[in-house]
């Protein structure tokens, strides 16, 4: 309880320095929309309570089906798949066994250099940094959807990224989270047309993880003509309101299936 | 257009009433310690307090080490050798009040209620520059209350830290940074925390000249406060032969304090307030609840439109105060952070400014009475 406490006052303060800095943008007059900057500010802080959130459901999964631990001790989420062998990775910077070969060793160095800096707090630094890759891209995702779509069904889409099984990995200290939100970061500089950034940001994704191949998707749907498709969207069957909650309720229930398999062993 | 006769007439006034109210401002602050001194006082007496009141204000807390530092100095080697770890202005006013007073804690008390009322003046003239009459008093009333205020009447650099920062931040508001410079250079001579006066001050800084597009040479003046964290190192050469000697001291005993995480040091308040309930009641479970308390003000501030400069101080000191592993005194630290209170001023929910008052003026009562019968309040 005592390091879950901790943990929480060590996110909050990191949580209330982005907010200060975002208004040091504001003042300064660097960004001068404030109401789609605090728009977005609600989006990522929707984003980091799933993520939160996540954390208690799967502490409460481990403590039901394990019965190993109490619900607020996290630790039982960093047990999963590869997590432990990519916590030493963080720490001494070896390969890591089961990793994904040359794709961990960026996001290790990274998370190990910030470590030096801020006590050695390697876990924890892995977790920020995937809360906030993931945070920028649900705030870029939800951005292109009001641009597609109707303005009102962007939300209900990021609620099924979200939904989706395995969605919670993209919030612990592995580096999945980190990769896919940079990919979908990246996907907005390319929608954008910032193709120079769009191609930084696409490599750092690629080099952190294989799942940062989802930044090919942006460029593949512009050259192989799908766009039009896409924005005819609301017409199809997605913008019947019982069909879009009817799977979005199928893949909640499909996620807390493969959720339970996972975590009961 | 107006006249020019009529405004210059009106001038000396204002300068007047001006004066008035900040000579007012003044006695009631020393008033009101005086007024909780006694209450504080009467209440452990009743309850069968053991000391006598000023064997009790000698022996409390920090106060033997100021005045060991303000009578021999800091030294080199010996029992007292790890002294260098308090920062110098207070024992230096005690030493100089000593003339007057001819008692190292008499002075040191006298130093703590002028500095109490001249930190009250100084913050009060800060929150008239944003707020209006009703405001003002409501953060000045929150700021008499502060739930560890009783160090303010002890020979404690509570006062003197909280009179440096308030007039440094007004100062700064004020834009005449040779002022704020000076400010934050006794600041950084009174407290750890003092240095992080540097933070508003450059933001304030950077924001006129991003506005202005012209950079201020008399902000150079901002650099005058890390020079008074750089006194202090320069003071542990001359002292210990090393500049970091203090902080070799904190980690040993009997303090056992080192850098550490945010994280790790509430972890470890409440794995040890865990197996010592009474001590959890006095010192963990404040501590962790003053942390939390003040990164929610940071939110409520920029809710509420506060000073970004202001934050930025609240934020930092928050966040420094909290990085040590073996924290006693965080409740007193986070007590002594103005900003709180202009953030609580800055609030329009009068209920809920009503039920922090409350809370924080019964949980000052009760601090104060448990200080004075010896609990380890710290």
């Amino acid at each position: 309880m005592g390091n879950f406490i901790g943990h929480a006052g060590g996110f909050i303060i990191l949580a209330a320095v982005i907010a200060l800095f975002c208004a040091f943008l504001l003042e300064s007059g660097v960004v001068k929309d404030r109401q789609r900057l605090i728009f977005n500010g609600k989006i990522a802080a929707m984003t980091a309570i799933i993520g939160i959130v996540y954390y208690f459901i799967i502490g409460y999964m481990v403590n039901i089906l394990r019965g190993q631990t109490n619900i607020f001790d996290f630790n039982s989420i960093f047990s999963f798949k590869e997590i432990p062998s990519m916590l030493s990775a963080y720490e001494d910077m070896s390969a890591g066994g089961g990793t994904k070969g040359v794709f961990l060793p960026v996001f290790a160095g990274i998370v190990h250099g910030l470590g030096g800096l801020i006590f050695k707090q390697y876990g924890a630094i892995a977790v920020w940094l995937n809360f906030a890759a993931v945070c920028g891209g649900a705030c870029c995702l939800h951005t292109m959807a009001c641009d597609f779509f109707k303005k009102e069904l962007s939300p209900v889409m990021l609620l099924y990224i979200f939904a989706l099984p395995y969605a919670f990995l993209l919030f612990t200290p592995g580096c999945w989270g980190a990769a896919i939100g940079l990919a979908a970061i990246a996907s907005y500089a390319f929608y954008k047309r910032k193709y120079i950034l769009y191609g930084i940001l696409a490599v750092l994704a690629v080099c952190i993880n294989i799942y940062g191949m989802f930044v090919l998707i942006a460029p593949a749907v512009k050259f192989s003509g799908c766009s039009v498709y896409i924005k005819d969207f609301p017409k199809s069957a997605i913008a019947n309101p019982y069909i879009r909650n009817g799977l979005l309720y199928a893949v909640f229930i499909l996620s807390s299936v493969i959720m339970l398999r996972v975590i009961g062993g | 257009m107006a006249n020019k006769k009529n405004l210059t007439a009106l001038m000396p006034r204002n300068k007047r009433k001006e004066t008035i109210v900040t000579a007012i401002v003044f006695a009631v602050a020393v008033a009101s310690r005086l007024l909780m001194f006694w209450a504080a006082y009467m209440t452990a007496k009743h309850a069968g307090m053991g000391k006598g009141l000023y064997e009790y204000l000698s022996g409390a807390g920090d106060v033997p080490h100021y005045v060991e530092i303000a009578s021999g100095g800091y030294q080199s080697s010996g029992a007292t050798a790890n002294n260098i770890v308090f920062f110098p202005l207070m024992p230096m006013l005690m030493k100089l009040f000593h003339v007057i007073f001819r008692d190292y804690v008499i002075a040191g008390i006298f130093v703590s209620y002028v500095s109490f009322g001249v930190a009250s003046c100084y913050f009060y003239k800060l929150l008239k520059l944003d707020y209006d009459d009703e405001k003002t008093a409501g953060g000045m009333l929150a700021m008499f209350m502060g739930v560890f205020g009783i160090f303010y009447i002890s020979a404690h650099t509570e006062s003197l830290f909280i009179m440096l920062i308030a007039m440094g931040l007004y100062y700064m508001r004020k834009n005449n940074l040779p002022a704020a410079g000076a400010a934050g250079f006794f600041a950084a001579l009174s407290r750890t925390q003092g240095v992080l006066l540097f933070v508003p001050v450059v933001y304030e800084i950077v924001i006129r000249a991003v506005k202005e597009k012209r950079f201020d040479i008399k902000s150079l003046f901002a650099m005058l406060i890390p020079m008074g964290y750089l006194a202090y190192l320069v003071l542990n050469k001359a002292v210990t032969g090393e500049y970091f000697k203090f902080i070799e001291y904190q980690a040993a005993a009997p303090w056992y304090n080192e850098a550490t995480w945010i994280s790790n040091s509430i972890a470890t308040s409440y794995d040890v307030g865990k197996n010592n309930f009474a001590l959890s009641l006095i010192i963990y479970w404040p501590q962790i609840i003053a942390f939390f308390i003040a990164v929610a003000a940071i939110f409520a501030g920029l809710k509420n439109r506060v000073r970004i400069s202001y934050l930025l101080f609240l934020g930092a000191y928050a966040g420094v105060t909290y990085f040590q592993s073996w924290m006693l005194s965080g409740g007193r630290y986070i007590t002594a952070c103005l900003p709180l209170y202009i953030v609580f001023a800055a609030l329009d929910n009068k209920y809920i400014k009503n039920i922090i008052l409350l809370t924080e003026g019964l949980t000052f009562m009760v601090i104060a009475v448990l200080w004075f019968r010896g609990y380890a309040i710290m």
